[in-house]
């Protein structure tokens, strides 16, 4: 009971990352730790508690979003973010102005750019990179619960950082992709 | 060599050396291309690469401006996330809800 109390708060954070709606992730929370306690007994090792009960809320979550008809297709190839020329080269700027992201990141505003940024990534990507770079979960464990390969996982995780770049380019790197269509 | 790229467009200027590059990286077996690059880049930075894949990651790293840029901009991009905790400005109740509490408690005493 302390564990739920104590972490409360962070299950909704993290079932607002999969839903972005906190009364779903409200939903999610309280129905993944109900089951949690229901099946309390198959439980091995009760140490194991937090993490347990942080899956059984991932599962839920994405049960939520499949029933919102807003599941992602996770099944499928994901194509490339970044574009290449005709002779294969990277079509990217090679300059950037760097400004160190930590020095933005201790800014609250920082802060929220980066929350804004990963709530606009598409379902297929920001899923992974939530459990990835937030829960640190590992790719093993993302593809089982993704139902997906584990080199599709990694493409995704991947592909999540790239968009993710992208999208904070023009914030944390001012020259990047300035007046450019790449 | 900030304004140089700023002002002069150097990176554009450039690109002409930049194409004859990456033809030269498509047509060599010893170099990856861009987009091989871009696929190990995951990789590269949990540290799985093998030593050849590594010593063909470092390779183009050295000679691609742009990868190497592209890299940069990533892996700042890695580290910043990893320092923060997502939607921590989020305001949500922070205690369980007292009916979350009481039919935890029914389910226990039904055990």
């Amino acid at each position: 009971m302390a564990v739920v109390n104590a972490n409360y708060g962070t299950y909704i954070r993290k079932a607002y990352g999969y839903l972005k709606s906190v009364s779903q992730a409200e939903d999610a929370v309280q129905d993944g730790i109900l089951t949690a306690f229901k099946k309390l007994d198959t439980l091995r090792d009760i140490t194991a508690l937090n993490s347990w009960i942080n899956k059984i809320i991932a599962h839920k979550a994405l049960d939520i979003l499949r029933k919102n008809k807003r599941m992602p297709d996770f099944y499928g190839n994901v194509d490339d973010v970044v574009s290449y020329n005709f002779a294969g080269m990277l079509n990217e700027p090679m300059w950037a102005e760097t400004l160190t992201p930590e020095q933005h990141i201790l800014k609250e505003e920082g802060l929220q750019k980066l929350s804004q940024c990963i709530e606009n990534l598409e379902d297929i990507y920001r899923i992974p990179l939530l459990m990835k770079d937030f829960e640190g979960a590992s790719i093993k464990d993302i593809a089982v619960l993704l139902d997906i390969s584990e080199s599709n996982a990694k493409v995704r995780v991947h592909r999540a950082r790239t968009q993710l770049k992208m999208k904070l380019g023009t914030y944390f790197f001012p020259y990047q992709n300035r007046g450019r269509s790449s | 060599m900030r304004n140089a790229f700023k002002i002069l467009r150097l990176d554009i200027l450039l690109r002409p050396i930049m194409l004859i590059r990456a033809l030269y990286f498509r047509l060599s077996p010893w170099m990856i291309t861009c987009r091989e690059f871009d696929q190990s880049i995951y990789d590269y930075l949990e540290g799985d690469l093998s030593k050849p894949q590594l010593s063909a990651f470092n390779r183009h790293k050295r000679a691609c401006p742009i990868c190497r840029n592209f890299l940069k901009t990533y892996s700042a991009t890695h580290k910043a996330t990893e320092q923060i905790t997502p939607y921590s400005d989020l305001i949500v109740d922070e205690t369980a809800p007292q009916e979350l509490v009481k039919a935890i408690l029914d389910v226990k005493q039904q055990q």
